[in-house]
């Protein structure tokens, strides 16, 4: 053995992590790299969003996010 | 001449969801050479020029009565388009660009000229074309050409459900393979009639079975595929003299049922798109609208 271990490693955004924690509750437009969505920011966790459109969730990832605007 | 139900042929769902290129895919169904808009309007050009209509009944009542089939058809694929067609555009302000996710998509048609819904045209944006429309007069030949209409329509089914796996276009597609089926069976067995050749030996084509798609497979169950409508309440009634025996693909008797088939869904309410000015009626104008509707009943 040659004392190596796995290490996960994850992104993390601190202040868009912090900006999007200011907007839950509210309605906002995120752009995703695949396509813009609109809803309710439901829940923000560090690695990924839920944004709400009709009371269907939508999980999205932080890493996949362009920007993000209230509306 | 026509009644019309504010009804869908089937359920479709509506997922929060879309995808706009799927969308443009799904137009080859609608408006391309082998799309509803052809054979609807292939079977209703038939059914008006049809000479001869009173010795030929049975022929006569076919082609006119799938006229009407299809004209749901057409509503079913463009109710799926504008159901596919969500997801790429946001409520914005104009000066924020709320549609500058369209510039990649492929229809842009969808995006300026019909605020994300369906287009008499094809994947490619090229309008539907009255010179698909073949009506020859010779009825073995309108009714060969009708079958291989179908066949076509069949293949480009499948090849659409092999590029999307969107759920409203694949529950669309899987019941429009099932009745695609039952309209093929149908101009085989009329050129049968007509001239004692057995064409339901060389189907399927392409050689495989509805029940290998997932969103057939339902429909085939329930017998969609065994049963041929009239779409009239009193007409129509002599397609049971071409559609009798069996079903060469499952062994189960073909029916005709008269009238048009019971449940199906409701058409989808479509919300508004301020982003496309559509419909471009705001609470206030809507509320001075409503005054006006509700005068002098």
């Amino acid at each position: 053995m040659n004392g190596q271990q796995p290490s996960f490693v994850s992104h993390y955004d601190p202040y868009v992590y912090q900006a999007l924690n200011t907007l839950v509750g509210k309605p906002i437009t995120v752009q995703t790299t695949k396509n813009p969505v609109q809803g309710m920011l439901s829940s923000v966790a560090p690695d990924h969003i839920v944004i709400e459109i009709n009371e269907v969730p939508f999980f999205i990832r932080t890493q996949e996010i362009v920007w993000i605007s209230p509306f | 001449m026509f009644k019309r139900v504010n009804k869908l042929l089937i359920d479709l769902p509506a997922p929060e969801y879309g995808d706009a290129n799927a969308a443009a895919a799904v137009q080859e169904l609608l408006g391309g050479k082998f799309g509803e808009m052809s054979t609807l309007n292939n079977y209703m050009y038939q059914s008006f020029n049809f000479r001869q209509k009173h010795k030929l009944k049975p022929f006569y009542d076919l082609v006119a009565s799938i006229t009407a089939e299809e004209f749901g058809h057409v509503e079913l694929v463009s109710n799926t388009i504008n159901l596919v067609s969500k997801g790429t555009s946001f409520t914005a302000e104009p000066d924020l660009t709320p549609l500058h996710n369209a510039k990649d998509m492929r229809n842009t048609y969808s995006f300026i000229a019909t605020a994300q819904t369906s287009l008499a045209g094809d994947s490619m944006g090229n309008a539907w074309r009255g010179d698909y429309v073949f009506s020859s007069g010779n009825l073995v030949l309108d009714l060969l050409h009708n079958f291989f209409l179908e066949i076509g329509a069949r293949t480009h089914k499948m090849r659409v459900y092999e590029m999307t796996d969107h759920p409203t276009a694949r529950e669309m597609i899987g019941y429009l393979l099932v009745r695609g089926g039952v309209h093929i069976l149908a101009y085989a067995k009329a050129i049968e009639i007509a001239t004692g050749t057995d064409l339901t030996k060389m189907l399927p084509i392409p050689n495989m079975d509805n029940r290998v798609f997932d969103h057939a497979r339902k429909y085939e169950d329930q017998g969609v595929g065994n049963v041929l409508f009239t779409w009239s309440d009193n007409d129509y009634k002599d397609i049971n003299q071409i559609w009798k025996g069996t079903n060469p693909a499952n062994g189960q008797p073909l029916i005709v049922k008269e009238g048009i088939p019971e449940g199906g869904g409701e058409i989808p309410n479509l919300n508004d798109l301020p982003e496309e000015f559509a419909p471009g009626i705001d609470r206030d104008l809507y509320e001075q609208i409503a005054k006006r509707l509700k005068e002098n009943m």
